[in-house]
């Protein structure tokens, strides 16, 4: 079997010291920046390029892609202590595994999200390793009128992540495609709700709004309660690890999520945020007792965060075997490659093998790596709760504060997060979610931009999204979704749930 | 308790106070985009190069913001010392200021300092399009008007004015498919064969040229690009107003002393010269210059502001703000 000898090469390369120095290099620094608020791979990989161009390629790689997976990881832990998703594919793992923090749960939560990733990473590495030449293809399928049916599809989604009324989960996805109008219209050039403020033409910050929101509205939240009961959160850690019953719950959604995640990270683009929250949606749907979403349902964190770690792990098949970056990340390290003069594209495979092979091995150490550097520290993360809140609060605040400031350089992003702080507590005091809001912020544009690139090349047939297999396939699935949501069954389930 | 946070806020205001002393002595390399573009790739190594001769550090600050205006008002309100300069692509100087209206900035606030590399632009058609030469293309597009779609990377950039101009010039307009930002949507949907034609850089499309899934019918530029030996240009093609490049530049703010901008220029050109940086370079798309003088640059910068001017007068293009 040629996987194997392959395997075993790639092993060779990746378990050499050196190699295996740049691994954890590389993870521990990815998980630093998931960590720390607002700062993001794509910077931290940028601002290590120039020192690393003078190393072996191997060990280079080694650790830029460990820097990428390893931030994936660390992502979830702000998400689920604080509340703060530190980029779009974790503010669905932000609805559930806050509330289970809250409930003193944070250890599960954290070990759960942390297993989930080691597991869905390995079986990425595995789907990367074994059909990346099939799975390739999957990208050139998807054209403007497909990306529109799964917009769509993602868009009705994000109705179904709320826990509460339909018709408050729809008018918040409104809002958020209307926040998500202001911005430069990409096909027409022409500004849109930017009042002659320069910042807004590029849009709201997503870091920003999600900081705002979901950080900062839930802190003023917290102290809009009276003491004792702020207290009640910090003071009930009960276990920290997940029990039997956690994993039993926590497996289905772990191996739907990684399916799910492993599909959806080859597309460029948007695959990772619709990867976490379709797994959401579909852990939502398949569960015997959806009225547990949104109040601490491990499936919810469970499905979520496998799926963004499949798809970060299979988001590499583009790269490798095409050369073409399906996100940010991934268009760095094609520039690193360039540089030390590996040309990216089907023949690194077979000029490149232990390159190519050793990468992938090196994958499997580094999620090993991960899982172990990351679950000792579940008990410190969780102890970290603990600490009074005149302490806890305005560390956080100020570490976002610094994050939020590094985005560009720019005030701006601080008082757009001061801004939508104040929203996001009366977000709080109407029982409004912030979730389908920012979904719907990040979906919109991308909707617009890419139906109205399909009737531009179609000239203005609309029957393009429904002559094509994949665009009518999702468009379908969307309206089922739809109808779903609306049914008095699922109405009347919901209504039961919201009662309790 | 008290004391600890009047200390904590004497900690804060000592801090506050001495942080703009100490940017101000810092130098640094402002680029109008967030860190990991092309353009930021760049900045970064003429950063190492700055350091590497006068062994102070250099650092790049990202101000992205409005298309990169934000990063050229940050250098306006830079000390004219020599200790902060900017990366920019020249259509920023060239280009915009005839298309967009609201812009703050123009080419009288820059003193150039180096024209540090540059690349073509490229027509692309998908390897679906049976069409191997640019006049059999356009034989093709006339088939079918519904085939007269061409995308870019981005509205109103030099990749899209250049797209118009050829369809002026062959007589056949056509419409623009725009993207944000370019990046890889935009290439997938080419080799996809999803948009048949895109008018865009050179150096993200060398790979995809290679491997056969797209073909680059014509460059932009007097001489044919090194990475494509194979390509012709528009002008040997017989349109001879079609040219055009997009270089990226390093800029000083305009009031810095001309002695400083020649001092910055010969240790940045003298950097560029190094053989090992030029071949990086070069792989990565880009024709790597920095032999051009401050003057020069300044004076071919002023040729092609004109030029763009008088295209953009012809076609009546306005951005809608």
């Amino acid at each position: 079997m040629d996987l194997f000898s392959n395997l075993a090469t790639g092993f060779g390369v990746a378990l050499s010291l050196q190699n295996l120095a740049f691994a954890l290099g590389g993870v521990f620094i990815g998980t630093l920046i998931g960590v720390l608020p607002g700062l993001g791979p794509v910077p931290a990989i940028a601002m290590l390029l120039p020192s690393i161009y003078t190393l072996d390629p191997t060990a280079a790689l080694i650790m830029l892609a460990g820097v990428y997976y390893g931030a994936q990881y660390g992502g979830s832990t702000t998400a689920i202590l604080i509340n703060l998703p530190g980029e779009s594919s974790s503010v669905v793992t932000a609805i559930d595994g806050y509330q289970m923090a809250r409930q003193g749960r944070a250890g599960p939560a954290l070990a759960v999200a942390g297993l989930g990733s080691f597991f869905a990473g390995c079986v990425g590495t595995l789907v990367l390793a074994g059909f990346a030449p099939a799975l390739a293809g999957i990208a050139f399928a998807f054209g403007p009128a497909e990306y529109t049916a799964l917009m769509l599809v993602g868009i009705v989604g994000a109705v179904v992540l709320a826990s509460g009324s339909v018709i408050k989960a729809v008018g918040m996805v409104l809002l958020g495609l209307l926040l998500g109008q202001i911005n430069t219209d990409a096909l027409s050039g022409v500004e849109r709700f930017s009042f002659g403020i320069p910042e807004l033409t590029d849009g709201l910050g997503f870091v920003a709004v999600a900081m705002g929101l979901f950080g900062f509205g839930e802190i003023i939240g917290n102290l809009n309660q009276p003491p004792q009961s702020r207290d009640v959160f910090t003071r009930d850690v009960k276990n920290v690890w997940p029990s039997r019953e956690d994993f039993r719950q926590a497996m289905p959604a772990v191996l739907r999520g990684t399916a799910l995640g492993s599909v959806l990270g080859v597309l460029p683009g948007g695959g990772a945020i619709l990867a976490s929250f379709a797994a959401y949606t579909l852990e939502k749907r398949v569960s015997s007792t959806p009225e547990r979403f949104g109040k601490g349902a491990i499936q919810g964190v469970a499905g979520p965060e496998s799926a963004n770690n499949a798809a970060a792990q299979t988001s590499f098949i583009p790269m490798l075997t095409l050369g073409i970056p399906p996100n940010p990340v991934m268009a760095l390290m094609i520039g690193a490659m360039v540089v030390m003069g590996i040309t990216p594209g089907p023949k690194v495979m077979t000029d490149n093998p232990d390159l190519f092979w050793g990468l992938i091995a090196s994958m499997w150490i580094g999620n090993l790596m991960l899982i172990v550097l990351n679950l000792p520290f579940v008990g410190i993360w969780v102890k970290l709760l603990t600490l009074p809140y005149r302490f806890l609060f305005p560390s956080i605040v100020c570490f976002c504060v610094i994050g939020l400031y590094t985005l560009s350089n720019n005030n701006f992003d601080i008082y757009l997060a001061g801004l939508f702080a104040a929203i996001g507590f009366a977000f709080i005091k109407l029982r409004c979610e912030a979730g389908p809001l920012l979904l719907g912020m990040v979906l919109g544009p991308m909707l617009e931009e890419n139906l109205r690139r399909t009737l531009l090349v179609a000239r203005g047939d609309w029957s393009v999204l429904v002559t094509r297999p994949i665009s009518c396939t999702l468009i379908l699935l969307a309206a089922v979704m739809l109808l779903a949501a609306l049914s008095p069954a699922v109405r009347q389930r919901r209504a039961r749930a919201f009662g309790d | 308790m008290k004391r600890l946070y009047a200390l904590a806020g004497a900690v804060m205001a000592v801090a506050l106070c001495a942080a703009p002393g100490t940017a101000s002595a810092q130098n640094r390399i402002f680029v109008g985009t967030v860190a990991g573009s092309d353009l930021d790739g760049l900045a970064r190594r003429v950063a190492e190069v700055l350091a590497a001769s006068d062994g102070a550090r250099w650092i790049v600050e990202n101000r992205p913001g409005a298309g990169g205006a934000l990063s050229f008002e940050a250098l306006k309100g830079a000390p004219a010392d020599g200790a902060t300069l900017l990366m920019a692509p020249s259509g920023a100087l060239t280009l915009a200021p005839h298309t967009r209206g609201n812009l703050k900035y123009s080419m009288a606030d820059v003193a150039p300092v180096s024209r540090v590399a540059a690349f073509d632009v490229a027509y692309i058609v998908s390897a679906k399009v049976p069409a191997t030469t640019l006049k059999a293309y356009f034989d093709w597009v006339k088939q079918d008007s519904a085939r007269a779609v061409f995308a870019t990377p981005q509205f109103g950039g030099i990749p899209h004015m250049f797209g118009i101009k050829l369809g002026r010039a062959v007589g056949l307009p056509l419409d623009n498919a725009a993207y944000r930002g370019g990046g890889s949507q935009l290439i997938t949907d080419v080799v996809g064969g999803h948009v048949l034609a895109a008018s865009s850089g050179v150096a993200e499309w060398l790979r995809e040229h290679q491997a056969g899934t797209v073909r680059i019918l014509a460059t932009s530029g007097v001489k044919r690009a090194p990475q494509l030996p194979n390509v012709p240009t528009f002008q040997e093609l017989g349109y001879k107003d079609l040219t055009a490049s997009i270089a990226y530049l390093l800029l000083a703010p305009a009031p810095t002393p001309k002695a400083t901008v020649d001092a910055i220029a010969a240790r940045v050109n003298k950097g560029l010269a190094d053989p090992k940086l030029r071949e990086a370079l070069t792989a990565q798309g880009f024709v790597v210059d920095g032999t051009t003088a401050p003057a020069t640059v300044a004076a071919n910068l002023k040729a092609e502001h004109k030029l763009w001017g008088d295209m953009i007068k012809e076609t009546g293009f306005k951005m809608p703000n």
